[in-house]
C-alpha cells in the first residue's frame, strides 16, 4: 500500500495543527458557529442528534493491522468502544467528544490517517473496488490513481468551498464494483486498441434526492491527463454550479440542464489551456505511486491440492460450507482467495464493529492476509490474499469473536445508514428495520437459496444507505408525523447502473419484513433456474411484484 | 482609509471601494483610486484613463466578461459575499494562469483568516479582512501548508516534480 513520505506526512500533521487553532479560537468565541462549521465539516466532524460524529478517511477503502489497531484504540478512548464502516469506505466515531478531536486526528496521523474532506462542500475521499488488485476480473489496478486523486484533492486550493460535496469513484475491472455512474464523476481505467492505458471518464452521477446515471464525457483521456482533467471538469462545476439552492447544487443537475455535450465543450476549452502544463503527471510520478502497490510476495501453491484439502474441510463442517460459499471469492493468484467479514448480523447496527473485534482482525490480517485489510462500500471488511488452506483456520478465529456471518451478497447484507437513532435528518429510523428483516431471515439455507440480492435502506430522501440502486430499496419517509417505509424494485449499482421503481404506498415499520417476504415469494415463484433477483425482476416486471404484495 | 494585507504586511490602502452596483455616485467618475463595479466602470470606460484603473467582479460575473479590458486594470478586486462561496478562487486562477494578468487581485468582502493561504495560493495578492478579523493573527495564517501537492498559481509546479 501506498506509504506517506516526508511531504505526504508533514501536510496531515500541519492540518492537525491548523485544526488545533481553530478548534481554540473556536472556543475561545473568536470564530462563530457559522465559520467553525465549514472548517470542522472539512474534518469530517459533523454535529448529530445526539453528539458530534468523526468521519476518518479511509482512502479508497485500503487500511493496515497497524491502522484498523489505532483505530480500535480511539474507539476504546474517546468513544464507546466500538466503531461503524459506511458505504464510502469511511469509518465513523459516533460519540467523540469536541475537545478531544484535535488529539484524535494527532493520533489518525501518526500512523498515516486522516479525516481531511471527509465531509463538507469539497472533494471528497475517492473509493474504488474493494478487491482492487486482486480481482479476477481486474484489467487494471485502480489504487495508484486513487492515491493519485488523493494527493491531488487534498486542501486543492480553488475546491474547497463547491458549490456541494464532489465524489469521484474509480474503477479497473469488468464488473463495477465502484458505483462508478453514479458519481459526481467516475473513472474507469481502461486501454484503448494501441494497448495504451487511460480513462473513460463519466460525469454527473449521483443518488440523493435526484438520483441520476452519469454521461460519459470522454471514451478515452490519455493517462497522463488524469489531474488536469479533473482541474478542468472541477473548475467548470466551481464556476457555474448552482450555489442558490442546496439541492440543485449537486454537479449532476448542472450537467443535466447545460446538457453534456455543452458540458464537455466548457470542460475542453478549460482542459486545452491545461494540457501539457507542468501540472500533467509525469511518467516518473506514476511509477513512484504504482510501485507502492505491487503485489504481494506470493508463495506458489498449487490450486487443486488446495482445493482438495479445502473440500474435505467444507465436508465436515456444514457452517463452515456456507461460509465458504457466500463470503470468499475468487483470487487471481492460484491457491488464494479473498475474504468478505461481513458486519451484518443481527443484533449489531450494519457496519459497526468492537474495539476487541478491530484488534483481533488485526492480528488476523497479519497473520492471514499480509497485514492489509479493506473496507467495502457495502459496510463489509475484506481480508484480500488468504491462502485457501488457512480459509478454515480464519473461519475459526472469526467465529470466535463473532464475526462469522455467512451472508455476503445475500439478502441481510444490507446497506443500511444511520438513519433516526443517529441522524437529525431522518424521517425514520432505518436500524431497527434492518435488524427486523435480520431477524426474520436467520435461515442461512433459504438466504443461499434465493442468491445475490441487494437490500439497501435510507431514513430519508438524502440516500445514504443507497436506496435507489438496491434491488430492493427502502426509503424512510414521513407522513403526517409518522415513520413509514417506500418500498423499491430493480435498482442496480452495475456499470450504467440501474434506478429503482417504487411499488406503491408506503408501509408502517412493523409491516417491511412481511413485504420482503412477499417479494421474495414472487421471485421464487418465477425464478429460472440460476437467475438472480434482479433477472428475474427485469424479465417480469414490477407487476407480478404489486399484485402479491398489495393483493 | 482602511488596511489592506499585502506582501505578508498589514499596509494603508489608498484606494476606496464602491459597493453600489446599481448607480454610480459622479464623483467616482474621475478618482483613479476607485475601485468601481465592473458593470459601472464599463459604461464609463471612455472618460476613464486607458491604464490604471481599478473594478471589482461579484460572484456572479465570470472574469471572462473582462479579459479584453485587462490591459487597463492594475488591480480587480473579487469579491466573497459569503466565505463559503468559493467562484472567486476560480475567478483569480483564470485570470493569472488562462488570461495571464499580471497586476494585482484582491479578495474583498467575506474574507477569513482561515482562507488566506488559499487565496494566496490562486493568485490573489491583496486583501481586505473583513472588519471584524485579528489582522496580527491572519499574518500568520499565509502558509498554514508549506508543500501543498497541487499545481496553482503558487506553486505553479506540483510536488510530485520536486520529488
Ligand atoms: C449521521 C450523519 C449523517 C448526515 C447528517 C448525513 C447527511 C447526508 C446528506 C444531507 C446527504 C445528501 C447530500 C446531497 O444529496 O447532496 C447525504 C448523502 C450521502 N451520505 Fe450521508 N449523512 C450521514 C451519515 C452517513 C453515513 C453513516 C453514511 C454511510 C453509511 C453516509 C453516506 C452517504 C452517501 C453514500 C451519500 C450519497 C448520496 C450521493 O452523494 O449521491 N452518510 N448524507
Ligand atoms: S439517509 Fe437521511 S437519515 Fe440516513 S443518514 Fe442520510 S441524511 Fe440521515
Amino acid at each position: 500500500m501506498y506509504i506517506y513520505n516526508n511531504y505526504d506526512q508533514q501536510i496531515v500533521d500541519e492540518r492537525v495543527v491548523q485544526y488545533r487553532d481553530q478548534l481554540g479560537r473556536y472556543m475561545d468565541g473568536k470564530l462563530s458557529d457559522a465559520e467553525f462549521l465549514p472548517l470542522r465539516l472539512q474534518n469530517g466532524l459533523y454535529i448529530q442528534r445526539l453528539a458530534p460524529m468523526l468521519r476518518v478517511a479511509i482512502p479508497y477503502g485500503l487500511f493496515s493491522s497497524e491502522q484498523l489497531r489505532t483505530l480500535a484504540k480511539i474507539s476504546r478512548d474517546y468513544d464507546k468502544g466500538y466503531a461503524h464502516f459506511s458505504t464510502r469506505q469511511n469509518v465513523q466515531f459516533n460519540w467523540p467528544a469536541l475537545e478531544d478531536t484535535p488529539d484524535i486526528l494527532a493520533e489518525l496521523a501518526k500512523v498515516q490517517m486522516h479525516a481531511i474532506q471527509t465531509s463538507g462542500n469539497c472533494i471528497r475521499n475517492t473509493t474504488t473496488d474493494q478487491f482492487a488488485g486482486v480481482a479476477a476480473d481486474e484489467y487494471i489496478d485502480p489504487r495508484p490513481y486513487c492515491e493519485l486523486i488523493r494527493q491531488w484533492s487534498t486542501f486543492h486550493p480553488e475546491f474547497a468551498f463547491l458549490p456541494r460535496k464532489f465524489k469521484i469513484a474509480v474503477c479497473g475491472s469488468e464488473k463495477d464494483r465502484a458505483a462508478t455512474y453514479m458519481h459526481d464523476i467516475g473513472v474507469e481505467i481502461v486501454k484503448n486498441d494501441k494497448g495504451e492505458v487511460g480513462y473513460k471518464v463519466i460525469v454527473g452521477g449521483g443518488l440523493g434526492r435526484t438520483p441520476v446515471i452519469g454521461s460519459v464525457i470522454t471514451e478515452f483521456l490519455p493517462e497522463e491527463d488524469l489531474l488536469t482533467y479533473l482541474d478542468a471538469i472541477l473548475r467548470v462545476y466551481n464556476q457555474l454550479g448552482r450555489r442558490d439552492n442546496k439541492y440543485k447544487a449537486r454537479i449532476k443537475i448542472l450537467v443535466r440542464s447545460m446538457g453534456i455535450e455543452a458540458f464537455r465543450e466548457q470542460v475542453d476549452e478549460h482542459f486545452a489551456g491545461l494540457k501539457g502544463t507542468e501540472a500533467t503527471l509525469t511518467s516518473k510520478e506514476l511509477e513512484r505511486v504504482k510501485s507502492c502497490f505491487t503485489m504481494p510476495d506470493y508463495p506458489s501453491l498449487d490450486d487443486n491440492d488446495a482445493e482438495l484439502t479445502l473440500k474435505a474441510e467444507v465436508g465436515k463442517d456444514a457452517a463452515f460450507a456456507r461460509w465458504v460459499k457466500t463470503n470468499t471469492h475468487p483470487h487471481k493468484v492460484a491457491g488464494f482467495a479473498s475474504v468478505t467479514i461481513s458486519l451484518k448480523k443481527q443484533g449489531t447496527a450494519p457496519g459497526d464493529i468492537y474495539d476487541d473485534q478491530m484488534d483481533t482482525l488485526a492480528d488476523l490480517a497479519d497473520q492471514y492476509s499480509f497485514g492489509e485489510i479493506r473496507a467495502s462500500h457495502q459496510q463489509n471488511l475484506i481480508l484480500a490474499d488468504v491462502k485457501k488452506t488457512e480459509l478454515y483456520a480464519l473461519y475459526q478465529a472469526l467465529k470466535a469473536i463473532g464475526l462469522d456471518s455467512a451472508n455476503a451478497g445475500t439478502l441481510t447484507d444490507m446497506i443500511c445508514c444511520p438513519g433516526g437513532d443517529f441522524c437529525a435528518l431522518a424521517n425514520a429510523k432505518s436500524i431497527p428495520v434492518a435488524d427486523a428483516i435480520m431477524e426474520k431471515f436467520d435461515d442461512l439455507d433459504y438466504l443461499h437459496d434465493l442468491g445475490e440480492i441487494e437490500l439497501n435502506i435510507s431514513g430519508c430522501m438524502n440516500a445514504c444507505g443507497h436506496h435507489h440502486i438496491g434491488n430492493i430499496g427502502i426509503l424512510g419517509v414521513d407522513k403526517k408525523g409518522k415513520e413509514f417505509f417506500q418500498v423499491s424494485l430493480g435498482g442496480s449499482q452495475e456499470k450504467a447502473g440501474s434506478l429503482a421503481k417504487i411499488l406503491g404506498p408506503a408501509f408502517a415499520a412493523e409491516e417491511i419484513p412481511n413485504v420482503i417476504e412477499k417479494i421474495l415469494q414472487v421471485f421464487v415463484a418465477n425464478r429460472q433456474p440460476d437467475e438472480k433477483f434482479l433477472e428475474t425482476y427485469r424479465r417480469i416486471g414490477i407487476d407480478p411484484f404489486k399484485e402479491t404484495v398489495y393483493g | 482609509m482602511d488596511k489592506v494585507i499585502e506582501n505578508g504586511q498589514l499596509v494603508q490602502d489608498k484606494y476606496t471601494f464602491v459597493a453600489d452596483k446599481e448607480t454610480l455616485d459622479p464623483k467616482y467618475i474621475d478618482d483613479a483610486n476607485a475601485i468601481l463595479p465592473w458593470g459601472l466602470y464599463q459604461g464609463i470606460k471612455d472618460q476613464r484613463p486607458a491604464i490604471g484603473n481599478a473594478v471589482w467582479l461579484d460572484s456572479d460575473e465570470l472574469p471572462d466578461a473582462i479579459k479584453d479590458d485587462l490591459s487597463s486594470f492594475s488591480l480587480i478586486a473579487i469579491n466573497f459575499p459569503a466565505f463559503t462561496d468559493g467562484r472567486g478562487y476560480s475567478f483569480a486562477y483564470r485570470l493569472r494562469h488562462t488570461f495571464g494578468y499580471k497586476g494585482k487581485i484582491r479578495a474583498v468582502g467575506d474574507v477569513l483568516i482561515d482562507q488566506l493561504s488559499a487565496f494566496k495560493r490562486v493568485g490573489f495578492d491583496s486583501f481586505a479582512l473583513r472588519d471584524d478579523q485579528d489582522s496580527d493573527e491572519a499574518l500568520k495564517h499565509f502558509s498554514d501548508f508549506k508543500d501543498p501537492y497541487q499545481a496553482s498559481i503558487e506553486p505553479a509546479e506540483p510536488l510530485f516534480r520536486k520529488l
